[in-house]
């Protein structure tokens, strides 16, 4: 479908490019007249298309949401995404002053505590968590950060010292 | 094939695979789709930006032949 679309739109190009280089204005001044109707006409209809589109990615938004809240619900055993955010957010706070990693396992482990499940269970929820967006990693990049080229040290598996270094600095934000 | 023809085919295709998906509770086959529709809809408006762009270029030109520059 695309390769009409791109098809029909270069043919559109040339032909004005090629109309635009005439010296004999008047004669092809209907034929262009013409042509910029046609191409009106085609962005009317894109535009139709673009809204019905708008349509159907609203409607998989809610079919994910739907799912997403089903699988909450099985998971924690009958517990809304909701629910189970403001229960992160009153153990945590709004601001958790935790590193990625670390502030994740122990998000986790409360989830699974909290509701008594697996750990599994609990790490699934955690990611239907952020997905939803109520929790989420936040990195703040100075103003000075945006031109500095980011220092990647090749890590071994067995690395030894004790903390790697990170540009930005970061913390959870819970925001049920 | 027309492309309206086309588009129409393509558009009924893409709702009935989202609601099969939902039906079998494909959670990570949905985003997947959700993500080309996403992408689908920005080819769609970069199209309408190149045809306002057309339209933008030969109005001024035939506005400006008018008035014999």
């Amino acid at each position: 479908m695309w390769t009409d679309l791109e098809e029909k739109l270069v043919e559109w190009e040339s032909r004005f490019l090629k109309v635009n280089s005439y010296e004999d204005f008047d004669l092809d001044k209907e034929y262009l007249l013409r042509e910029i109707e046609s191409v009106k006409e085609e962005k009317k209809l894109m535009e139709y298309r673009l809204r019905k589109l708008d349509e159907i990615i609203a409607k998989t938004k809610v079919l994910i949401d739907d799912l997403s809240e089903d699988l909450c619900n099985k998971l924690s055993k009958g517990r809304s995404i909701a629910t189970v955010a403001e229960a992160v957010k009153r153990e945590f706070g709004n601001d958790f002053e935790a590193d990625l990693n670390e502030g994740r396992k122990e998000i986790v482990k409360f989830l699974e505590k909290h509701y008594s499940i697996d750990k599994k269970s609990a790490r699934q929820i955690f990611d239907l968590l952020e997905e939803a967006g109520v929790v989420y990693y936040e990195l703040s990049v100075p103003a000075k950060g945006k031109h500095e080229k980011i220092d990647f040290v090749p890590l071994e598996a067995d690395f030894d010292f004790a903390e790697p270094v990170y540009a930005f600095p970061g913390h959870w934000v819970i925001n049920a | 094939m027309s492309l309206v023809t086309k588009f129409a085919d393509w558009f009924h295709k893409k709702d009935d695979r989202i609601m099969e998906l939902h039906i079998n509770k494909e959670r990570e086959a949905l985003k997947d789709e959700y993500n080309s529709l996403m992408k689908e809809r920005k080819k769609m408006r970069d199209f309408i930006n190149r045809l306002d762009a057309l339209i933008d270029i030969e109005e001024k030109f035939l506005l400006n032949k008018e008035k014999g520059e």
